[in-house]
């Protein structure tokens, strides 16, 4: 079990006239997701929020069957809790999707989703979109997201269209978003936990304004809902022409491996002692096999 | 003027016109129309037929598989622009003869407000007219990353590429890398484990009495691996190469 502190803040910022933006602090089954909503007259509100809604519902009740409707892109790979965020996030997808297509007004609405899943003893995060994803380890700040942006996957862009914008406008192309199409690509990261590793999930309108540097500062520095505060405040001050979302989840204990038991130690001598012999036989029939070589 | 592109490896090597074409069967006996001789294209493969006005792609019960735009199909309506792979092979449909959606800003479709929301709006790329602008402009050549992966300096042979999310070091052959040698008992069962982020490799240690060691250190907590660093855990010494561009 993982244990946590946990805190989230969101705010409208400095110019938007709505708060677009959304996000989810469940503790008990430790999920908390981040959504950046975009499009329509109040489209992008609704899209965040049934991404939110949806994925919430899907991982909190267990007793819904895991259905694995596309087999087609469940990798193997992965754990049974990242197979299960993943058709999470396919849930809000369809949700938004169809209600795109049924309601006129949310037309083209979509939102990124960026998530954190607590589970056994992972780390387990997916996003779509551009919504940042941190890991603080060790006083250093790394990413666990992928951009999916057209900056980011620049190599993609085609000869036609180079040149033709800025980078800070290839920053806000998204190349996929949750509900915009009938299907959806997740970009998955599983590793595990360790005790005073530190996630943060944000929107773009709090890490376009503030470096990965200052906000593992501040997050080192502060407690988690006062880190969360000064962060909003700081993006505020730098203009604040996004909505700000932050989430900053701190891991006070997990549970390292079990510790051996003696059992397992009685139950492990033949083979250590097997393991003597296979090394010395081993290295013997090597040896052999030079000898005969030469 | 609907064609059908077979590109390998970034480059076209056949073309077929598919205005007066009904079915174009693909495989790797000698009697298709698109022959591709390469084991991983079963006998029968897959056929492309017209219904109406319209291509359709099948998949004949081929072994690997055939993908369209990324995904496993096995009967799919074909647009303009999209790509179909086959083996290693990659078809790219192209239908020009048909209207098609005119792209706003230059193959840019904003999904936002109507009318230009402003550059810190976010907008949404409209993968269609996207994707036929990449079957248009080439293949783009992907450059691979060499895995990273740890070498054995002492305790073992050869390397091991640490492709997994978490390789386990300890006593018994449970775990990806056995600790031999007389003491190896005194090790844990797993004594260490490489976890892996997006950017990242950590060692920390799990169990027992042998604790790794990096570069002379002895690791408690997560310790994050750099390039050519020395790990060191009973009689096994290994060297860690992190993930380069360029290719082993």
């Amino acid at each position: 079990m993982i244990m946590v502190q946990a805190a989230g803040f969101s705010d409208i910022g400095k110019v938007r006239k709505a708060n677009e933006d959304c996000f989810l602090l469940n503790e008990p089954i430790g999920l908390y997701v981040v959504a950046d909503g975009m499009g329509g007259h109040r489209g992008g509100g609704i899209a965040s929020q049934i991404a939110i809604e949806t994925i919430d519902g899907y991982m909190a009740n267990p007793s819904q069957e895991f259905s694995d409707a596309d087999g087609t892109q469940a990798v193997d790979v992965q754990s049974a809790a990242a197979n299960r965020l993943r058709q999470g996030i396919f849930l809000a997808n369809q949700k938004i999707y169809n209600q795109s297509v049924a309601d006129k007004a949310c037309r083209g609405m979509g939102t990124t989703v960026s998530a954190l899943y607590l589970s056994g003893n992972s780390i387990i995060t997916a996003n779509v979109g551009d919504s940042p994803i941190y890991l603080l380890r060790n006083r250093e700040i790394e990413t666990l997201y992928t951009p999916h942006t057209l900056l980011h996957e620049r190599k993609k862009i085609p000869k036609s269209m180079k040149g033709r914008y800025s980078e800070s406008r290839l920053a806000h192309i998204l190349t996929r978003a949750v509900g915009i199409r009938p299907d959806v690509g997740v970009a998955l990261v599983e590793t595990p936990c360790f005790s005073d590793d530190i996630v943060v999930l944000c929107s773009d309108g709090l890490s376009g304004k503030i470096s990965q540097e200052e906000i593992r500062d501040l997050v080192y520095q502060n407690d988690s809902n006062s880190a969360c505060r000064k962060l909003t405040d700081l993006a505020n001050q730098r203009g604040g022409e996004d909505n700000i979302t932050v989430i900053v989840v701190r891991v006070t204990s997990a549970n390292e491996r079990p510790v051996n038991r003696l059992f397992g130690r009685i139950a492990g001598i033949p083979a250590w002692i097997a393991s003597l012999f296979g090394a010395k036989n081993r290295s013997r029939a090597e040896s052999l096999v030079k000898k005969a070589a030469k | 003027m609907i064609r059908m592109l077979v590109k390998y490896k970034d480059r076209t090597i056949k073309e077929f016109a598919l205005d007066r074409i009904d079915t174009l069967s693909i495989g790797r006996n000698p009697n298709h129309h698109l022959v591709i001789d390469n084991y991983a294209v079963s006998g029968n493969h897959a056929v492309i037929f017209r219904e109406g006005n319209r291509f359709i792609l099948k998949d004949t019960h081929s072994k690997n598989g055939t993908f369209l735009n990324g995904l496993t199909v096995q009967q799919a309506n074909l647009k303009n622009g999209d790509l179909i792979t086959i083996g290693k092979h990659t078809l790219v449909f192209l239908d020009h003869g048909r209207s098609r959606p005119r792209p706003e800003q230059g193959g840019l479709k904003t999904s936002g407000l109507p009318g230009d929301p402003g550059p810190d709006h976010t907008m949404f790329m409209d993968t269609e007219v996207y994707r036929r602008m990449l079957a248009e402009s080439g293949d783009i050549p992907e450059i691979p990353k060499a895995p990273a992966y740890v070498a054995f300096l002492a305790g073992g042979n050869g390397r091991f590429d640490l492709a997994k999310s978490m390789i386990t070091i300890g006593r018994s052959h449970r775990c990806d890398i056995v600790i031999g040698g007389f003491f190896s008992f005194l090790a844990g069962d797993p004594a260490a484990a490489i976890s892996k982020t997006p950017q990242h490799h950590y060692i920390s240690g799990v169990s027992g009495w042998i604790k790794p060691k990096v570069n002379g250190q002895t690791v408690h907590g997560p310790v994050r691996l750099k390039d050519m660093d020395i790990i060191k855990i009973g009689v096994v010494v290994l060297q860690y190469a992190s993930e380069g561009p360029a290719a082993p």
